[in-house]
């Protein structure tokens, strides 16, 4: 065998040497790997250059990791400005945002019930008499001895239809609402007697998201519960 | 610069490549496809330009805003992946020089001298693979990028020229010398193999 002094200076030899890392990527043209491949038989420094190389590239590879990119891709969404499709990063825009509005409407009604009942308990109570006295969300009484208690009442589904069902099924009457948050105030004209069950009734009907009573005309507040 | 272009092998990853490429601006959600498409691969490569995780996402960012914005420029004359490598690896060298950290990464580089020790104190193939590694870390700047495109990514020699913007015979001498330089390294991790075959 000759030297490898000799064959560094052989022509074949270098220029095989200089294809060899691209032979062991596999990414050379078929002319040039068949070169390299028929010196690599004859060579035994080009054959351990090929084994050094492997073994590089073994090392280089290494493990692939898995990257995060959709916030950086939000970030140059944002520097360009018009991206056809959508910008991740961003969160998009409703318009109707329905776990906010209900908690907004149980607060309100809740804050109503409240402001009612302190104003109801420092009123003065007529035992069984029902004598009449009037609050601001109240409409009076009817005579005859009917109350008409005042109800605060959100339903599940607030479209005409619906409301127009319950109204019936409850012999109810708006006298204000329904709010910007779908809040109604209604009146339901009943025997004073007759209260609690009522409101068992409304809040067993499965369209009513949410019933409190805010006063009932001449009842007792101790009996509005 | 002139390159030898050879006749034109199919390659559907190009060719899907470019149907992104071609669509950037008209359809919904292609740019975000490419881009999602491109970042892993651009990341590995920035990351080991620059040296630094801290910089990675806004020069792959500044990259492929010049994708964006270069998109109907772009003439085939080379894969899109060789494209848009070409554009990152000018990116990176930029934000390397432009944070002056580059005569600073040298530096540390001729410090971080390739370790000789005896195969015996060396623990297991990750050891000697992580050696290795790290003696790939210390070539200077222009072997390494040659020496990853190669080996990481598989790029032929043509594509590495276009990629780092110089001749196809300056490809090879940087390889040629990033080989004499890791020699005693990949030595190293052959005798230590043989050791293992006669056990």
């Amino acid at each position: 065998m000759k030297s490898a002094e000799h064959r560094v200076l052989h022509p074949a030899h270098t220029q095989a040497w200089s294809l060899l890392p691209w032979y062991v990527n596999g990414s050379l043209a078929e002319h040039e790997r068949t070169v390299v491949r028929a010196h690599l038989g004859e060579c035994l420094v080009c054959a351990r250059e090929q084994r050094r190389l492997e073994t590089l590239a073994a090392a280089v590879a290494g493990p692939v990791e898995e990257h995060a990119c959709t916030q950086a891709y939000g970030r140059l969404a944002q520097r360009i400005g018009n991206v056809p499709g959508r910008a991740p990063a961003r969160r998009p825009r409703v318009l109707f945002e329905p776990l906010p509005l209900v908690a907004g409407a149980l607060l309100l009604v809740c804050s109503s019930a409240l402001v009612a009942s302190i104003v109801l308990s420092r009123a003065p109570v007529v035992a069984d008499s029902l004598q009449a006295f009037q609050t601001l969300g109240s409409q009076g009484t009817q005579g005859g001895g009917r109350v008409e208690p005042v109800l605060r009442v959100v339903l599940h589904d607030s479209s005409a239809e619906a409301l127009q069902g319950w109204l019936d099924r409850h012999r109810a009457e708006v006298i204000d609402g329904p709010s910007a948050i779908g809040v109604l105030t209604v009146k339901i004209a009943l025997a004073p007697r007759t209260f609690d069950s009522m409101l068992a009734r409304i809040r067993a009907d499965d369209t009513t998201l949410f019933v409190e009573p805010v006063s009932a005309v001449g009842m007792r507040p101790d009996r509005m519960r | 610069m002139t390159h030898e272009f050879e006749p034109r092998v199919p390659d559907p990853a190009n060719d899907r490549d470019l149907a992104t490429l071609r669509s950037l601006r008209s359809e919904t959600g292609a740019f975000e496809a490419l881009y999602r498409e491109f970042y892993p691969r651009l990341f590995d490569f920035v990351l080991r330009i620059i040296g630094s995780p801290r910089d990675v996402e806004e020069t792959i960012n500044d990259t492929m805003l010049v994708v964006w914005n270069k998109a109907d420029e772009f003439a085939e004359r080379s894969k899109v992946s060789t494209w848009i490598f070409g554009i990152a690896y000018k990116k990176a060298l930029k934000r390397l020089h432009s944070n002056k950290r580059l005569a600073e990464r040298e530096i540390h580089i001729d410090v971080e001298a390739v370790d000789l020790r005896d195969p015996a104190d060396l623990v297991g193939d990750d050891a000697l693979l992580a050696r290795i590694r790290s003696a790939v870390g210390g070539l200077p700047l222009a072997q390494r990028s040659i020496v990853h495109l190669a080996f990481f990514y598989g790029y032929t020699y043509s594509e590495i020229a276009e990629i780092v913007d110089c001749p196809v015979n300056t490809v090879k001498t940087r390889m040629f010398y990033a080989r004499e330089r890791l020699r005693p390294v990949l030595d190293l991790a052959l005798s230590k193999e043989k050791s293992h075959e006669k056990r």
